[in-house]
Formats: C-alpha cells, structure tokens, sequence
C-alpha cells in the first residue's frame, strides 16, 4: 500500500477541482462533475470530501470576495496542495502500472 | 408575485442548517446552497427550487459538515462559558475554608434531611403493600357501661359476619384472634406469642403471598394452619411441612400452607395462622349471640373504600339495633358507635386497648419531620448567607466584567450558574454521604430503612428543585444587584451597599439561630420526658425479675404450689409467684358489678389480673388497706378481692379504708374486697394507671414471676433451668427478664431520643459552620477598621466585643422567638405520656446560653485572630 489512499470520489473531485484551476468552489466544482462525467452529485457529498480532503492536505482553501449574488456570502476556491499533487500523480501511476502490466490477449475478444 | 431574482430560500431550511452546520464551513456553503437555489428558481421555478433546497440541507446533515456537540457555534459563549467555570473554581480554591463550609454545611444538611425523609417515609408506608390496602376497615368499638366509656381494638365474633349479611358492599371479612401456643415438632418446642386463629378469607383480602398450598382453601378445613417462612424453617428445617402434621397445644394440625414472612411494615405481624373454623366449630353459638364478648379484631373489606366505610357508619345504630337489639333493652352495656378505621390509618392512629401489634406514633413524625425541615432551613439559610456575602467581595471584577463590555445578561447567567453549581455538587455529596452512611443508620436504630427506595423520580425531581431553588435564591443577590451597579460606582468603594444585604443577612442569621434554639430546647426537654420514664417510681420491683412462661399448662396450675417451692428453694431465687399477666402487659377487662359507698351495685368494665397468692409480696406491691391475699384464709381462693388506689377513686370511696369489704360480683362469683394496694404502672406509662381488680384463680395463670437475689444471674437461670426441666420436662424453658420486656415498651421513644439528639447536633453544627463562614467575612471586611482602632488604642478584647457584639445580639433576639416554638411543639409531643415532665424553663437558659457560649467561642476563634494582628499589615496598602 501506497501511504496515499484516494478513493475513487475524491480522486474525481480533486481532478476536477485542478481543472477548473483557481475558480474551483462548491457549485463550480457540481457542474463541472455533472458536465463532464455525467453523474449526479449531491452538495452534501462533495462537501464532506472537500472538507476531509483539506484536512488531509490535497486541498487548500480561500475565501474569495463578497458579491451581491449568493445572498451576499462569499466563495470558498479550493485549490490543488503540492501534497495533493503528489497523490494524484501516485494513483495515476498506479493504474498506469496496472494497465500496462494487462497482457494484451486479455481485452482482445469481446 | 416574487421576483426571481430576490426569490429567498425558506427561513426554517435555513435556519435549522445554521443549527447543524459546523461554524467554519457556514458560510460558503450557505453561499453554494443559495446559488444553486437561485438557479433553480430561474429553471425550475420557486416551489421545484425550494424542494431541491430542502434536499441539499438534508443531504449537508452528515458528519463532516455538522458541528461537533460539544463545540458550541457560538465560540464566543463557549469561551465565556469556560471562563466563568474558571473564575469559580479560582473563587472557590482561593477561600478554602468558605467553599468547604458552604458545600459540606449544605451536603451534611440534605443529607441529614434525606435520612430523615427515609424514616418517616417508611414509617408512613405501614399497610399499604396491600393490593386492597384502600378497601380494608379494622372495626373497633367505643363500648359504653353505666360508669365509663372504652375505647377497644378488639371486636366480637358475630361482628364480621353479620357486616358481611346486612351490606353487599362489605365484600368480605377476617376476623383474628391472638393465642400463645405451645407448638411442637420432633425435638423443637417453643411458646409461639404470634398465633392467630384466622379466617380463611385472609389471602382474599390481604396480600400475603403464599409459597407453598393453596391460598383458596388452606385455612377452610378446622385443625388447618399455615407457617410464615420462618416458623416453617423453625420446624421443619428445609422440608416442605405442606401436608404433614404439626403439634399445637397437644393436637394435631395439618399444615396447608406455607406464607412468606408478613413485612415490617405491618401494623401486625404473624407467624402462625390457624383456620378460625378450628375454633367456631365448637362455639357456634358464641359466634351468634356473644356480641359482647371481645377478643377478635375484624378486618372488613369493602367494595369502595371511604364511600361505602362512610355509608355504614351513617347506619350503624340502625345496624345495632337490628342484630343487637334496641339500645334501651340493653343490658348493662352497649356500643355508642362501631368506628371503622382504614387499615392504613392503623398504625399512627391513637392506640386504643388491646391493639394488635406495634403503633407508631405520628407525634414522633412530626417531631422528626420539624427536625428534618429544620435542618435543612439552616443548611439552606447558611448557603445563601454565605453566597451572598462572598459575592458582595466580587465587585471589582463585576466591574472589570463591565468595563470590558460584558452584557449584563452574561453577568446574571454567571452568578446564577456559579451558585447552582455549587448547590448541584452539595446535593451530589449529600445523596453520597447518605448512601454510605446508610448502614450505619440502620444498625444504630434496627431500621429496616432502604436508601434504594429513595431512588423515585420524585425524589430525584424534588431535590433538583431544591437546589435550583437554593441555587437561584442564593444568586439572586449577586446575579441581579451586583450586576446593576455603575462600574464606576464600584471603582469608587465607598458605599456600604457594597457589601451586600446586611439586614437580609441578620434576618438569617437570627432564623438559623430560632431553629438550632429550638431544636437543643426541644431535644432536653425530650431527654427529661424520657429520664423521668425510665426513673419514674413503677410502684413494684422489676429489676431481677424472670418471667417464665408456662402459658396455662394445667398440670403446672394444679401443682402451682410445689412448683414454687422447688424454685424458690433454689438458692440465689427470693420467692416466685404466678399471674394471668405480668407488669407491662395488658389485663384482661371483666365485666363486673362493684358495690358504691351509698350501698348500690353499679356496672363496669375493670381491668383485672388473675394471680396467686405471693404475688403482691414478690412483686413488692405496697399494701395501704387491708391485707393481701392469704392461704390462711381459704375463703381468699374463691371471694377475695384487692383493688389498686386508682379504684378507690374512680368508684368515689371515701378512703381506701372504707373500700375494704364492699361487695364485687364477677363472672357470677361473689366476694368482696379485702385489701387495696398503692398504685403500681402495671401498663406501659403510656396509659394512665386505671383502676385495677387483682383475684385468685389458679386456672387463670399463664407464667411465672421468679424474683432472683443473687447477682450472678446467669448461674442462677441455669439452676431454674435444670429444676423446671426436673418439674416440667414436656415444657418449654422460655424466659424474658421484665426490665427488658418493659424497656422495648418505649422502643419508640428511645429511637426518637437518639435520633432527636445526633440530628440537633448536626444542626447546631451547621448553624455554626455558618457562623464561622460568616464571622470570618465581617472579620475580613473590617480588617482596616480594626486596624485604625487598634492604632487609637482600641484593647484586644474590646475589638472582639466589637465584632462578637452583632451576632450576640441576633442570638438573644433568636432565642425570644425559639421559646413559644419549642413550648408549642413538645407540648404537642407530651400529650402521648400520662406521666409528663412540666416544661422546665431551665432548659431554655440552657440552650440559649449553650447557643450563645458556643457561637461565642466559633466567633471569638476569628475575631481574636484578627484583634491580635498588628495593624501595620492591615494598613500598609492602600
């Protein structure tokens, strides 16, 4: 076992959250995953992850100004750690390793 | 219409996730919510949108967003919070002596006060175990005779019955009837004192649990009997004794039963019962016609309690009259009335004569219970003295508080909650101390008292109340005036309203003191009671005397006078001699016609003793009239009379001279008086010596009376014991020495006499440990002002004047009011005794002086302290 574990949701959202790269907050991040990967996410769900990624330290967060909509609270833009970086390029390297190491006789016959 | 765009999400969603919502994450994803929601209003419109809302919320309400319980989102509250718990317990540390006297002066005072509660809780539970304990009478009579009028227990035989025939309501009836068996099994052979002949309807209306047979039938049969669970064990070891034989009196009976043990907390108790047909099966006729002779007490059951007990009374000379007959063709004697008791009522009602069992005594409650309330006034009263005066040494950090911009509202919560914690955390230590010290209370009195029974919601709420209440008086001061005042009001120190309610505090204080007053007035004038029963002249010896039970054995009767011969040949025994009853229990009351000074044969109920002739003598009855019973005079057996000098009175004889030869007539036996004997408290002191007949009848005596010299009792017993086994070996050897019997007679008494005393005392000390508390605060408070008098030359003992001089003051105006409490309450007490002590105003010198001597010395211990200190430390900083 690696010492970063991601599971499959907080692998998502952390992508997700690089690429909307710098203007990553709650709803951002909902449209963006429901957009691109085409599945429901509950705000309830993503926040819990974004919370326990931060406490983690994938993630960091601030605040960005105050505006008129959202009655008047501010966003919280949550980007990418160093840290979380490094995890995510772990897992992707890891699911690299296991694609490659598939022998190619495998997925030949449907 | 709603614009769109200013469309809001519903104020409940929002406002329970502002609830759940931890503090931190708050407000951007509120921001999120809204966001989503506006957009959702604009696509979906408002209703969809307030749907999908809710759905967020709840799916936000999961650990990871929610707070944490203990954190409150209001950080700053929290903080308060911690900080005003550290303030207390900083106040409490840095006053040692003030925190431990306010919380163990409290503690000591619940607990006290919880004890207390136990024992008159139990004592007020008697009977009520019953499942019918609502529905069951105890029919008693007030029995008038041409001269007198009795209160009796007792009951007659046809009674049940015929309640049970005239009224549907009266749904059953048991009738007992007390005999002291002999009773036999194999080598086990005892005297039984607790035997009844009983109805069989006695499981139907009581609740007493059989173990083994069968509750419906076991008492039907005659020669039928069933054991409580400890007669059982006494005869039969671990066996079952259902359906075998048992030896009563000489007969056989078959036991169908087995009972468990009837509870304390009866107003009687039993440990044999047999079937009441056993004895109606030869006296049928007695059970129709004898409504007059008493000897049972009858139990009746009714269908509605007070109501139908209410609707009988209303009847009963119409009932009288019908089965007895027309009160004017009586004869001789009639009832007034058939009073109906409820059986809960039994126990701490007014004993009448010939009571079953044991009576409490609700006097003794009521004492107890002032006691309980008492202490827990001065408890009470000395937190809030106490509290508030500490308080009053708080305002510079109120006004710091202030200064700082603390709400007063945050101010009131402080107080408050500062002093209620104190009072929780007494209340805790009080319930503690009493859990461990329950044992010991029980061992101490032989209470069955059980601290579980305390554990009732009730009890439980009750006690938080009282501490919330005294929490809440105690704070009121502090939490409400403290924190009015001007910060630089305080800053300015001058006023004396600084110092908290002094008069407040002397009302208090002097309340403290009327109560502990009282309550050492109170606990001598109740040793005095108590000295003057156990000191009172009986009129005839006790001490040294045995008493041994042969109850009425006929061979015993007919060799009575060899008997005594043997035994008081022992050496070490003076004389022996043989009665119906011993001093200390109850003689029978006979019938009988006695003749008046005009020569005219009046009727009356007498008590009356059956005995031989050496008991006068052997008991040490002083003669003042006449002679005693002789065996040089046959006639005595058979017409001889002696009455006490109570009789004399009571039957207006001019002189106990002239009592000598008047004619009596009892159970058709004519004779006359020959002699009359100085009175002698043949009944327990708590009736009065009435009139009393003694006469000679050999087939009357149940026990003897052995008067030993020797002061080397048990060898002597030994010696009695080898000779009655000689003379009767079929017979028991159970003996009780009459000292003993007579002093269980003021068991009560004695109880309330420990426990008045350890309880006063333990009031008194708190009283004091709140005068402690207190002196030392007016000590500290005036510091500076000693210190300047000391410095004009004031002496040692004029500053301890000085200081002492306030509370003296108190303690005198206290024991003007405590005088008239205490006279009212044991007056109330002493109206159980025929002797009664007069109410010695000697008692309250003592106990005003006591309270002032001791009050003096707690105050002195402080004051002289600060008398003696030199006035440069007092005055150095300013």
């Amino acid at each position: 076992m690696s010492k970063h574990h991601l599971g499959e949701f907080e692998e998502i959202v952390m992508l997700t959250v690089a690429i909307l790269h710098g203007n990553a907050y709650g709803i951002a991040i909902v449209d963006e995953m429901e957009s691109r990967l085409n599945r429901k996410v509950s705000i309830g769900s993503l926040q819990t992850v974004l919370r326990r990624l931060e406490k983690k330290g994938y993630l960091t967060s601030e605040f960005g100004e105050a505006t008129q909509l959202r009655g008047g609270k501010r966003k919280r833009f949550f980007t990418v750690t160093n840290f979380g970086k490094q995890a995510l390029e772990e897992a992707k390297d890891q699911r690299l390793a296991l694609w490659n190491a598939i022998p190619a006789i495998a997925f030949s016959n449907p | 219409m709603r614009q769109p765009d200013r469309a809001q999400p519903s104020k409940w969603i929002l406002r329970f996730f502002h609830w759940y919502c931890h503090p931190d994450y708050l407000e951007d994803i509120e921001g999120d919510l809204i966001e989503r929601y506006e957009r959702n209003v604009q696509k979906k419109g408002i209703k969809t949108a307030q749907w999908l809302f809710f759905y967020d919320v709840l799916q936000l309400f999961r650990p990871g967003i929610t707070r944490s319980l203990l954190r409150s989102n209001r950080s700053n509250h929290y903080h308060m919070f911690q900080n005003h718990f550290k303030i207390a317990w900083r106040n409490l540390i840095k006053r040692k002596l003030h925190a431990i006297i306010n919380i163990a002066g409290l503690a000591v005072g619940i607990a006290s006060f919880l004890l207390i509660a136990l024992y008159v809780f139990n004592e007020l539970s008697y009977d009520r175990y019953h499942q019918n304990a609502d529905n069951i009478y105890r029919v008693v009579e007030d029995l008038r005779t041409d001269n007198e009028l009795l209160f009796q227990a007792f009951s007659s035989l046809p009674m049940g019955p015929a309640f049970a025939d005239e009224y549907p309501d009266v749904l059953d009836f048991v009738r007992f009837r007390h005999r002291t068996t002999l009773v036999s099994n194999g080598n086990t052979k005892v005297y039984e004192g607790n035997c009844y002949l009983a109805d069989s309807s006695v499981f139907r209306v009581f609740s007493f649990p059989l173990i083994g047979g069968d509750p419906r039938t076991a008492l039907t049969e005659p020669m039928s009997v069933v054991l409580t669970e400890t007669m059982a064990h006494k005869y039969f070891g671990n066996e079952s004794p259902v359906g075998k034989n048992l030896q009563i009196d000489g007969e056989y009976y078959l036991v169908t039963g087995v009972a468990a043990d009837v509870p304390a907390n009866s107003h009687f108790t039993f440990d044999i019962l047999i079937s009441f047909i056993t004895f109606s099966a030869k006296n049928r006729q007695l059970e129709e016609v004898a409504w007059f002779l008493n000897g049972v007490h009858t139990y009746l059951l009714l269908a509605d309690g007070d109501h139908t007990a209410a609707k009988l009374s209303a009847n009963m000379s119409d009932f009288m009259t019908k089965y007895i007959g027309p009160k004017e063709d009586a004869f001789r004697m009639y009832y007034d009335d058939l009073p109906l008791q409820p059986l809960t009522s039994i126990y701490l009602a007014k004993p009448r004569t010939y009571e079953n069992g044991k009576r409490g005594s609700i006097n003794n409650l009521y004492i107890l219970s002032s006691i309980a309330l008492f202490i827990l006034l001065i408890a009470g009263f000395n937190y809030v003295n106490l509290t508030t005066a500490q308080a009053s040494r708080r305002t510079k950090e109120v006004s710091l508080r202030k200064v700082l911009g603390v709400e007063r509202k945050v101010l009131i919560h402080q107080f408050l909650g500062e002093s209620l914690m104190i009072s929780f955390i007494s209340m805790l230590l009080g319930v503690l101390l009493i859990v461990v010290l329950m044992p010991f209370f029980n061992d101490w009195l032989g209470t069955p008292l059980n601290v579980a029974r305390l554990n009732h919601w009730y009890v439980w709420l009750s006690l938080l109340g009282f501490s919330i209440l005294l929490g809440f008086l105690a704070g009121i001061y502090p939490a409400f005036v403290l924190s009015g005042f001007h910060p630089l009001l305080i800053f300015r120190r001058s006023p004396q309203s600084m110092h908290g309610n002094v008069n407040l505090r002397k009302i208090l204080v002097a309340g403290q003191f009327v109560l502990s007053i009282t309550l050492i007035a109170g606990t001598l004038l109740v040793f005095d009671q108590l000295m003057l029963i156990s000191n009172v002249k009986l009129g005839f010896e006790k001490e040294k005397m045995l008493k041994l039970d042969f109850n009425g054995n006929s061979n015993i009767q007919q060799h009575l006078e060899s008997v005594e011969n043997e035994l008081s040949n022992i050496p070490g025994v003076a004389s022996v001699s043989a009665a119906n009853t011993v001093p200390g229990q109850h003689p029978t009351n006979i019938f009988s016609s006695v003749e008046m000074e005009e020569g005219k044969m009046v009727e009356t109920n007498i008590n009356t003793n059956f005995v031989d002739h050496t008991f006068i003598p052997n008991y040490g009855i002083k003669i003042v009239a006449g002679r005693a019973f002789s065996r040089d005079f046959t006639a005595d057996d058979s017409t001889a009379f002696v009455i006490n000098e109570s009789a004399v009175k009571h039957f207006g004889w001019a002189s106990p001279e002239t009592a000598v030869g008047r004619a009596v007539v009892q159970r058709g036996k004519e004779g006359k008086v020959i002699g009359v004997v100085q009175d002698f408290h043949y009944n327990s002191l708590h009736y009065e010596v009435e009139p009393l007949l003694m006469h000679i009848s050999t087939d009357a005596l149940r026990a003897l009376s052995i008067k030993i010299t020797s002061d080397n009792i048990p060898a002597v017993v030994a010696k009695i014991e080898k000779q009655w086994k000689a003379l009767a070996p079929d017979l028991p050897f159970q003996y009780s020495f009459l000292d003993q019997d007579y002093d269980y007679l003021y068991q009560a008494e004695q109880h309330l006499s420990k426990v008045v005393s350890v309880f006063s005392s333990l009031a008194i000390f708190v009283a004091c440990l709140g005068l402690l508390g207190l002196t030392s605060f007016s000590v500290e408070r005036r510091f500076k002002e000693i210190g300047i008098r000391k410095v004009l030359g004031a002496s040692v003992s004029s500053v301890v004047f000085l200081i002492s001089n306030e509370f003296i003051k108190l303690i005198l105006i206290a024991l003007i009011l405590a005088i008239p409490i205490t006279y009212f309450v044991i007056s109330g007490w002493l109206e159980n005794f025929s002797q009664r002590i007069a109410i010695n105003p000697f008692v309250f010198v003592i106990a005003g002086g006591g309270t002032v001597l001791i009050a003096w010395l707690v105050i002195s211990v402080i004051s002289i302290k600060a008398a003696q200190a030199n006035p440069v430390d007092s005055l150095r900083n300013e």
